[in-house]
């Protein structure tokens, strides 16, 4: 082993991790063991500087300060909302008031949480993956992973987020009744349904990451896609009948899992 | 000894500072802030290598903490919940200012940045021999990248896996520039101590 | 005589690909040790990952690699260890390759996530979750387990899998279901066929859901079952003499059909919109 290639691998050296060979080289060159122990002599010395500066108090007052114009605030706004409540008319310069406060955080609380979202995403066209996100998860159509759930669960949890799905059938329901299509049997790929503006948008966000996925995507989302329109047409023609219910949630089910993958950045 | 630990006796946890907090106590956040003021300081002390700039960041933090104390459910450590806080409110800043966060792989360097190789023979080691304001100074030198990744892992103990999550690199990325950034800190050490050595 | 040469020449070629490829891979190995119940996940974009049990209180990475556009990260926090095979510029399905073979403790909860796979686990005890696009997936050998599978494409096939938890999502991915049972056993397909070979177990909750894919269950004369099946299109056949039962369900001859057997331990639900629904006799 020479000493570049030692240097090459002295990061996982530092963490623990050596062979035989490598192990060999440092017992003989002085330079490259000289070098390791420099490393991690800065190593242990770092961790003496955690916590170590204190800051000056001139910090707490201004902290301090700050939370108490932020309660008196508050005592105004809460004051208000009495005076609101006690009036028989509201007054204008009440209503305008409490307006332009509660805008000023509004804002306030957005800005905190766009910069938490530019540095939460910063590859590359984070606006189209962040479109994409944002409106599917108002729409309910992706949740969070749930940890796997104890025995004893039953189907009857299904049901539980039935009414955002049903929210986001009345987005999809609506264009796909205006089409008028009726339940059809199994057809080829290319002459199941496409898409809506979202579904364009997801496959060439797919498009620009992994080229060669994009038509996997595609004739998946379409499969779903008539999923959803025949579950949909189930139960219009029976809103009581519980598996056509049933069936339409595992249609969402689908195109939400779809969607998860191809928004999982890990993944192409 | 604040009043909100007067008040219990001198004996006021951290969860029960927490629990009061939540609900709006001003003594029972002041008792908090007294538990956390060192380590968020220093975390931005480190990572900005400015009095000033720590201060204002600290005092952001800890607003940011009092607005979203409510939404702690106690799934991690307060401290850790807190310090990644701290960590995103740095990193907004800089990157608000257009400093770089971390150095992403295909950058290249400047001269000024890259670590030397060593010329001539071996050095005097720095093991044994160095002390806390030397290390301090040098890693107020370092290039701005370097810095976070530096005091993030080496000296505020966060794993690659976080801070890759937290200004958005891989893990690769964050191990190679780790690497660098001690090596730059090596380099700074020697230099120092070289020159110092020569001063009249 | 030109035909040997040939023959030698392509004899030659092929070697020195070979001992190319060979040259080119770099295997490493990484051991975590963990404590009970550690979490390990792995992110392979391209390439097979083999989940097996461990000997001892760690977990041990295998991973080669092809080329150098891809690197191995590997990090531990506690008792969770992640790798990932982070993708260099210019890294395509061949060059992005990683074979891994992880070991892990029968405890431990394993994710899964590739795109091309395969990706297989056995002789596992705690949670595994297995993410694939088009991957292979295949689960053998799992006891008290929760299996949650999540594939657009990729066959998926459980294999002995008892006492389970089982969740399986597939799009257009063929879902094979032999001797699997549990408290609760789920398939969602949309084209996908379906099939179960096995006995139902002795209580439980099993739904075999499609949109197009055909439903095939095949179940010996001793299972236990409260059995519904409907397909709102497509054909429904049963091989079973079934005891009626009290039920809004409404049978329909051809499409529908509902009944029990022996006790009627467990629930079983055959659904489909225009997918062949077939319970067999074994």
């Amino acid at each position: 082993m020479t000493c570049a290639e030692m240097e090459h691998v002295l990061p996982e050296i530092m963490e623990g991790v050596r062979t035989a060979d490598q192990e060999a080289h440092l017992q003989n060159c002085r330079e490259c063991s000289g070098i390791l122990a420099d490393l991690d002599e800065i190593r242990q010395r770092a961790r003496s500087l955690h916590a170590s500066e204190e800051p000056s108090s001139r910090v707490w007052e201004s902290i301090s300060t700050t939370l108490g114009e932020w309660r008196s605030e508050t005592d105004v706004i809460a004051e208000q909302a009495r005076e609101l409540q006690a009036s028989e008319e509201p007054s204008p310069r009440v209503w305008d008031s409490i307006q332009a406060t509660l805008n000023e955080w509004r804002s306030e609380m957005n800005e905190i949480s766009a910069e938490a979202g530019v540095l939460a995403d910063s590859e590359p066209s984070p606006r189209v993956w962040n479109s994409l996100e944002i409106e599917l998860r108002k729409a309910g159509l992706i949740r969070r992973p749930e940890p796997p759930v104890a025995s004893g669960r039953s189907s009857g949890w299904r049901w539980a987020w039935l009414a955002p799905v049903a929210a986001a059938l009345l987005v999809v329901g609506v264009t796909l009744s205006q089409r008028g299509h009726a339940p059809q049997g199994p057809a080829s790929v290319a002459t199941l349904p496409m898409a809506s503006l979202e579904d364009q948008k997801m496959l060439d966000a797919v498009a620009l990451r992994a080229p060669s996925m994009r038509a996997v995507y595609e004739n998946n989302l379409r499969r779903v896609n008539a999923y959803i329109r025949d579950a949909e047409q189930s139960v219009k023609n029976d809103p009581t009948d519980p598996e056509a219910q049933e069936s339409l949630v595992n249609a969402y089910e689908q195109k939400s899992m779809v969607y998860e993958m191809a928004l999982d950045r890990s993944l192409p | 000894m604040t009043d909100a630990r007067r008040r219990a006796g001198g004996g006021l946890s951290e969860a029960e500072a927490i629990e009061l907090a939540k609900q709006g106590d001003a003594e029972a956040f002041e008792a908090l802030y007294d538990l956390h003021k060192r380590r968020v300081y220093s975390l931005c002390l480190r990572m900005t290598a400015n009095t000033a700039e720590a201060e204002d960041l600290t005092q952001e933090a800890f607003l940011q903490l009092f607005r979203k104390i409510g939404t702690f459910r106690g799934e991690s450590a307060f401290s850790t919940w807190l310090h990644r806080m701290a960590v995103n409110v740095v990193l907004m800043r800089l990157r608000k200012k257009g400093l770089p966060v971390v150095p992403l792989e295909e950058t290249v360097e400047t001269e000024e940045d890259t670590p030397k190789k060593e010329l001539g023979g071996p050095d005097p080691a720095l093991a044994g021999s160095l002390d806390r304001l030397q290390l301090e100074r040098a890693i107020e030198a370092l290039p701005p990248g370097y810095r976070s990744i530096f005091v993030l892992h080496d000296v505020e103990g966060f794993e690659h896996n976080e801070i890759a999550d937290m200004v958005g690199c891989s893990i690769g990325n964050s191990k190679s520039q780790l690497h660098k950034a001690r090596m730059k800190l090596r380099e700074l050490l020697k230099t120092s101590r070289a020159a110092k050595a020569t001063r009249p | 005589m030109e035909n040997r040469l040939r023959a030698a020449r392509i004899t030659g070629v092929l070697i020195i690909a070979a001992v190319l490829m060979v040259a080119a891979e770099t295997r490493k190995e990484y051991h975590f040790p963990v404590g009970a119940k550690a979490s390990v996940s792995v992110t392979n974009p391209y390439g097979p990952i083999s989940v097996k049990p461990a000997t001892g209180n760690e977990v041990v990475v295998t991973a080669i690699t092809h080329t150098d556009k891809v690197e191995i990260d590997q990090s531990q926090s506690g008792d969770r260890v992640d790798i990932l095979s982070h993708l260099l510029a210019g890294a395509d399905s061949q060059s992005g390759r990683v074979d891994y073979e992880i070991q892990v403790p029968s405890d431990a909860n394993v994710t899964l996530h590739s795109s091309t796979g395969p990706m297989r686990a056995e002789k596992l005890q705690g949670d595994v979750n297995l993410e694939g696009t088009t991957a292979v997936v295949e689960v053998r050998d799992l006891n008290n387990a929760h299996v949650h599978v999540r594939t657009m494409e990729g066959p998926v096939t459980l294999t002995n899998v008892r006492d389970a938890h089982v969740d399986i999502t597939s799009v257009s991915g063929s879902v094979v279901l032999t001797d699997v049972t549990g408290r609760f056993v789920q398939v969602n397909s949309a084209s996908g066929a379906i099939r179960y070979d096995g006995d139902f177990g002795t209580g439980g909750e099993y739904l075999l859901t499609s949109h197009s894919g055909d439903i095939d269950a095949v179940a010996p004369g001793y299972a236990s079952v409260d059995v519904t099946a409907r397909s709102v299109t497509g054909q429904v056949e049963n091989d079973f003499p079934l005891q009626p039962k009290h039920t809004p369900f409404t049978v329909k001859v051809g499409s529908a059909f509902s009944g029990t057997m022996g006790k009627a331990a467990s629930s079983v639900r055959l659904l489909s919109f225009s997918g062949k629904i077939h319970f067999r006799k074994r």
